[in-house]
């Protein structure tokens, strides 16, 4: 176990790398702060001299030196909107989008399990097939178009909750139905065809005819065997939500997560929190992969590592 | 009732810069920082130890939502009093709006160095092809003016009251397109989308207008960086480029030396006269002779056409149903002008 996870690690030192890479080079060619930060009509001299301040005025190669230097010590330096240490925003904002992802994820998965298994136990029948059909609905609606939608009804019309931001337990409910709505609808049809697939074995009729309770068959033994494709799209949704929905679910309702952060970096070119967050969310991407992979061996001893 | 507290959120978007936290000192002011985080809230409470006169308003929270769908479900929801950047086509759900002649100006910019542009005629076609009442209607729902031939509004210093717009007259365009030989002409405009309300759109109609006196008109839409190396290219200037001037010193210099002065960052001609006028008024300190040099000034780049002059975009806001205020040209918002009815 200890080789394998130092070898996952391993791998996952390369992709950050290469990640960070990449946002380093692509900010530089296609964005210039320096005439973002100032006033349209300043002079070329005020850019000029704000420019040195940056530093951005030194070749790249330069830039990149002290660059890989610094973030080993973790200090991507001074955000150039906010003027305070970049990890220091980052380290912020994370828990709020993680417990966004927690609650909105966590809760489609768990919806997802009984679900689709009622779906899987009569395949064609009514509930299957309206089971199908919204879940189809689900995963093709626009998260921004859903909390909008979301917002206008049970916010502003029912008044039933708040429209935006963060502060008491009631905010998370609309972003993490916005952020899970989608989630759930896909992990529901992979439990159903894993299900079905696996209530199809031999085994099963075999659990039957012995007698095995029909709770236990179902929910025990093919539950087991259908929960790794199940698992690697919790695994993938948690990814997709942290890197990359959250943008979008967090800009809605002004949830002041990474997301939202994010977005506000790039409106303001600022290089410096951009890299520290694709930094990091490069880490928890890895770090999660990492996590998939020990909870398959735990659901499936025959992985246990080579 | 003076010790009830009124809370009041206000929601300015995430884009735009406050400028006046900078500027009002903490401590001698009527209100004091209670807490700011960043691209989040900030909330202020009454300065117990402030010498004027007290405030109505106890306490205020400024909340920063990017989104304008979202601001206009909180002011829906009764979650906010006052919302900034009210989109036009809002304005009827709102509860209250508050609308004021604002700062920012729309105008394309025409090189009068080069190209199709090159010839007076050709540019004074380009502003009498543009309906520019049309477009105040049509864009922004009614809540713009149209701009009087300059980049200034009326109650900007160097304001020339004697120099309107070009009408909308598409048969004279035409007419006199086809006197410069310049019909169906190839004329580039360039612009960016999402950096200032309508961007695309403005671009795009000015175009459509154009198009229908007989130019080609080609629209290219760039990102705001790119776009921006475009404004400022000092070496190669566009057919025509767009941008939205906004001067918060209400005074004719600023903008006047980046956009009319030759040389100016992102001006298109080279009139050393216009230039000359400019730089006197800048440094000029009697006040009736910076006014006529600026009256000057924007009569001779008026009768140059060296703009085509769009509108002067109002600041609209959304308000709740208790709140008493008036919007301000400079478009601060100061709570200790606002009251909240009972």
């Amino acid at each position: 176990m200890g080789r394998y996870l130092l070898k996952r690690l391993w791998h996952g030192v390369i992709v950050i790398f290469g990640v960070t890479v990449l946002v380093f080079v692509v900010t530089r060619l296609i964005g210039d702060p320096v005439k973002v930060m100032l006033p349209m009509e300043s002079t070329l001299e005020q850019r000029a001299a704000f420019e040195k301040q940056l530093g951005l005025d030194r070749p790249i190669p330069v830039q990149f030196i002290d660059f890989v230097g610094d973030v080993a010590h973790l200090d991507f330096g001074d955000s150039l909107w906010q003027h305070r240490p970049a990890m220091e925003i980052v380290f912020e904002k994370v828990p709020l989008t993680l417990k966004l992802t927690a609650v909105g994820i966590g809760l489609a998965f768990l919806l997802s399990i009984p679900l689709g298994i009622i779906a899987a136990l009569r395949p064609g029948g009514i509930t299957d097939r309206s089971t199908v059909f919204f879940s189809l609905i689900g995963f093709s609606i626009p998260q921004f178009w859903l909390g909008l939608l979301l917002i206008v009804i049970l916010a502003v019309k029912l008044q039933w909750l708040p429209t935006s931001g963060t502060g008491t337990p009631t905010h998370i409910i609309l972003p993490a139905i916005t952020m899970g709505l989608p989630a759930l609808a896909r992990l529901v049809m992979m439990v159903r065809s894993s299900m079905i697939d696996e209530l199809n074995q031999q085994y099963v009729k075999t659990g039957y005819a012995k007698g095995i309770p029909f709770w236990r068959v179902v929910g025990v033994h093919a539950m087991r065997n259908a929960a790794l494709p199940v698992v690697t799209l919790v695994g993938w949704e948690v990814i997709r939500a942290v890197a990359g929905y959250s943008v979008v679910v967090e800009t809605v309702f002004a949830w002041p997560g990474i997301g939202l952060t994010a977005m506000q970096a790039i409106e303001r070119e600022d290089l410096i929190l951009l890299q520290a967050i694709v930094f990091s969310v490069g880490i928890m991407v890895v770090l999660i992969n990492i996590l998939m992979d020990m909870v398959y061996t735990v659901i499936d001893p025959r992985l246990k590592l080579k | 009732m003076p010790s009830r507290l009124y809370w009041m959120k206000m929601v300015p978007p995430g884009y735009a810069e406050n400028p006046k936290f900078a500027e009002a000192p903490i401590g001698t002011g009527p209100y004091r920082f209670v807490h700011w985080n960043r691209g989040q809230d900030i909330v202020l409470e009454t300065n117990a130890g402030y010498w004027g006169k007290k405030p109505q308003i106890k306490k205020v929270t400024y909340r920063f939502v990017e989104e304008p769908g979202t601001r206009l479900a909180g002011l829906k929801a009764g979650e906010f009093d006052l919302i900034t950047n009210l989109l036009p086509e809002f304005t009827r759900q709102v509860p209250k709006a508050a609308h004021v002649l604002g700062l920012e100006h729309p105008i394309v910019i025409l090189n009068a160095d080069a190209g199709p542009t090159k010839d007076v005629m050709v540019r004074q076609a380009l502003n009498y092809a543009v309906d520019k009442e049309a477009l105040a209607e049509g864009l922004y729902e009614g809540f713009a003016q149209v701009a009087q031939g300059q980049l200034l509004s009326p109650s900007f210093f160097g304001f020339n009251k004697d120099v309107g717009p070009y009408p909308y007259n598409p048969k004279k365009a035409k007419s006199l397109l086809k006197q410069a030989g310049a019909a169906g002409a190839t004329v580039e405009i360039i612009g960016t989308s999402g950096r200032w309300l309508k961007d695309r759109e403005i671009v795009e109609a000015v175009a459509g207008y154009w198009d229908q006196v007989g130019i080609k008109a080609k629209v290219r839409i760039f990102e705001f960086n790119e776009y921006l190396n475009r404004l400022f290219d000092r070496k190669t200037r566009a057919d025509a480029i767009f941008v939205v001037s906004s001067n918060e010193l209400l005074d004719a210099d600023k903008s006047f030396s980046a956009y009319y002065k030759a040389g100016g960052i992102g001006s298109s001609n080279t009139d050393a006269e216009l230039a000359g006028l400019i730089d006197k008024a800048r440094t000029e300190t009697d006040v009736e002779k910076r006014t006529s040099l600026y009256h000057q000034a924007v009569k001779r780049a008026y009768d140059q056409a060296y703009f085509v002059w769009l509108l002067n975009i109002e600041d609209v806001y959304g308000m709740s149903k208790r709140l008493n205020w008036s919007a301000r040209v400079d478009a601060k918002m100061l709570v200790h002008e606002m009251r909240v009815a009972e």
